[in-house]
């Protein structure tokens, strides 16, 4: 019951490098709860990030994965607005939120 | 004073600007504060360049759903954050630090937001600083009304605290031994299917100002402690009979023989629920004697508890209750800015490894180093 | 603009020994996902949702966010369709179990 036997990997590419460390860094901080049902492993392959899913059914990798393309679509959303514009000054118009 | 808040200046500036992030419940709140070097005083004041808020409001009947606050926190962050450097007129350039929620509060909402003071710490440069909510609330609190050692009350939806300072940490003198003040209400307006909008307990404090009749609950203060659940429970069975459709044993006042209505339940229940903070509240005055109460957290801009609270104060030399406006006592960016901040100049910074949010941060956990009095 | 971020994706488990692989496809590819929305829970009671997420810009990492949305909903659905299989076989033999259970129950009946 305890095997790994269900596996995920998504590999995510960015702009370069630098953006992928950036984005493996912020999501290997956090532990993965259930550890023993689920493994979740952050590499970096060049401009890559590979997010591997192991876990003992379809079920822990379901809510793990999707949780986790959430995050990097935060990330992804910092680089697009933020990435090389430390020394830009935001603008808005008055959007409605 | 002793504390010497300048060391971590950047070379050649004499100020520090912060930006803060707070997901911990259902507000989405981002913040920019400056500090001029030197203590902060009545001549030195913080000062906000931006304080924006955005609510996830659930509909009439429901609680938010960790769910869909954190997808709510995730899907505007990023704009949130553009906005308040657009409003606050400042660049990345300009920052210190990035401050965030580390805890207390919900996992998914305090999570979604973490990531996105990961990603912009690192793509700026800036060091992180993580910050306990409940310190961010009372540092705020101290800021704005300039308060200087107060007993301070924090009710809020999450927590219930009555908390003194001593040396270098926020001590809990007395905190709810089940659910918080706010939860009470909130689950209560739930039950009476009363609008979450603009906030729950809001909208019963209106409802509250109606209330003719007291309907007698239970009284629940255990020594420094007090318990709501009961209380909760109570009147939702009082309220579920109102509203059966089978007629039965609705109730009405013992000395009027009239019908008690959804009005009169709210009044009863703020009444209840504040008079045993307010008993708290003075004990813990008496322990530490001291003259002077802080409100802070979303209760606090309950208006009857900080009429209750003056009351009680009143007769206590030189007695005074302060409170903060719902800019600042509602979950907010800028409170986690300000704490933050604080830390910062005394070169609390929180390494990348270490910003693991936490349901469970206790007040007393931080090293209030930047007061030493 | 430069080159177009894909991602991509692969799934391996006893049900598939042979694996099987996500791409996005053409698109069009939005943020806005079919398994990200707010919960039934809110909509049922009335509630709206005025939480969607920003449009993807026209630069490489704002189709990348969109792309990845795609995926996202591939895979859930993917997964969750792989639950329910589970599910029901795992209450195939459920229904097995009992029905043989209760055929031996029959032949040992004691009912005079």
């Amino acid at each position: 019951m305890s095997e790994l036997s269900h596996r995920l990997s998504i590999s995510i590419p960015f702009e370069n490098d630098k953006q992928a460390s950036m984005a493996r860094k912020t999501m290997a901080v956090d532990p993965v709860l259930k550890s023993n049902e689920l493994l979740i492993k952050f590499n970096q392959e060049e401009n890559k990030l590979i997010c591997q899913f192991m876990g003992t059914s379809d079920r822990v990798i379901r809510v793990a994965i999707s949780n986790v393309i959430d995050n990097v679509k935060t990330i992804i959303e910092c680089f697009d607005e933020f990435d090389g514009k430390d020394d830009v000054q935001f603008e808005e118009k008055q959007e409605t939120i | 004073m002793t504390v010497d808040l300048d060391k971590y200046a950047k070379p050649g500036k004499s100020y520090y600007i912060a930006l803060g992030l707070e997901g911990s419940a259902n507000k989405l709140g981002v913040g920019i504060i400056k500090h001029k070097l030197g203590q902060l005083s009545d001549s030195n004041r913080a000062e906000v360049l931006a304080n924006i808020r955005d609510t996830y409001v659930s509909p009439p009947g429901e609680g938010f759903l960790p769910r869909d606050t954190a997808r709510h926190h995730r899907n505007w962050v990023v704009r949130l954050i553009k906005k308040a450097l657009s409003v606050a007129g400042v660049k990345g350039t300009d920052l210190d630090c990035i401050c965030f929620t580390q805890g207390p509060g919900m996992g998914a909402p305090l999570q979604s937001v973490v990531i996105a003071a990961r990603t912009l710490s690192q793509l700026w440069n800036l060091p992180l600083v993580g910050v306990n909510h409940c310190v961010g609330h009372i540092e705020m609190g101290r800021e704005i009304t300039r308060s200087e050692n107060p007993v301070v009350l924090y009710v809020s939806g999450g927590n219930t605290q009555v908390i003194a300072y001593s040396k270098q940490r926020y001590r809990i003198f007395g905190e709810t031994l089940d659910i918080a003040v706010g939860n009470c209400l909130d689950r209560f307006a739930r039950t009476l299917r009363i609008p979450n909008d603009p906030a729950p307990g809001y909208n019963i404090e209106q409802m509250a100002k109606k209330g003719k009749h007291y309907v007698p609950l239970p009284y629940t203060v255990k020594g420094m402690d007090l318990s709501m659940s009961g209380i909760l429970a109570n009147i939702e069975s009082l309220a579920a009979d109102m509203f059966s459709s089978k007629g039965g044993k609705k109730a009405v006042d013992e000395e009027t023989g009239e019908l008690i209505t959804p009005e009169d339940l709210c009044f009863s229940l703020q009444e209840t629920l504040f008079s045993m903070l307010v008993e708290i509240t003075e004990r813990a005055l008496a322990h530490v004697q001291s003259n002077q109460v802080l409100i802070v957290g979303g209760v606090g801009s309950n208006e009857r508890l900080q009429e209750m609270m003056g009351l009680m104060v009143r007769d206590r030399k030189n007695g005074s209750v302060y409170s903060t406006d719902e800019r600042f006592c509602i979950d907010n960016g800028i409170m986690i800015a300000h704490a933050g901040l604080l830390g910062y100049r005394m070169g609390q910074i929180t390494p990348l490894d270490n910003t693991v949010c936490t349901q469970r941060f206790r007040t007393d956990e931080v090293f209030v180093e930047w007061r030493d009095d | 603009m430069t080159q177009d971020l894909v991602p991509t994706a692969h799934y391996e488990s006893p049900s598939e020994p042979k694996g099987y692989d996500f791409i996005p496809g053409d698109g069009p590819h939005s943020t806005i996902g079919e398994t990200t929305k707010i919960s039934d829970i809110v909509i049922n009671a009335g509630g709206q949702d005025r939480d969607t997420p920003s449009e993807a810009k026209d630069t490489a990492l704002g189709q990348l966010r969109a792309r990845l949305t795609t995926i996202q909903d591939k895979i859930n659905i993917f997964l969750t369709n792989k639950m329910k299989e589970e599910k029901s076989s795992k209450e195939l033999k459920d229904l097995e179990k009992k029905m043989l259970d209760e055929g031996v129950d029959e032949g040992s009946s004691d009912n005079e």
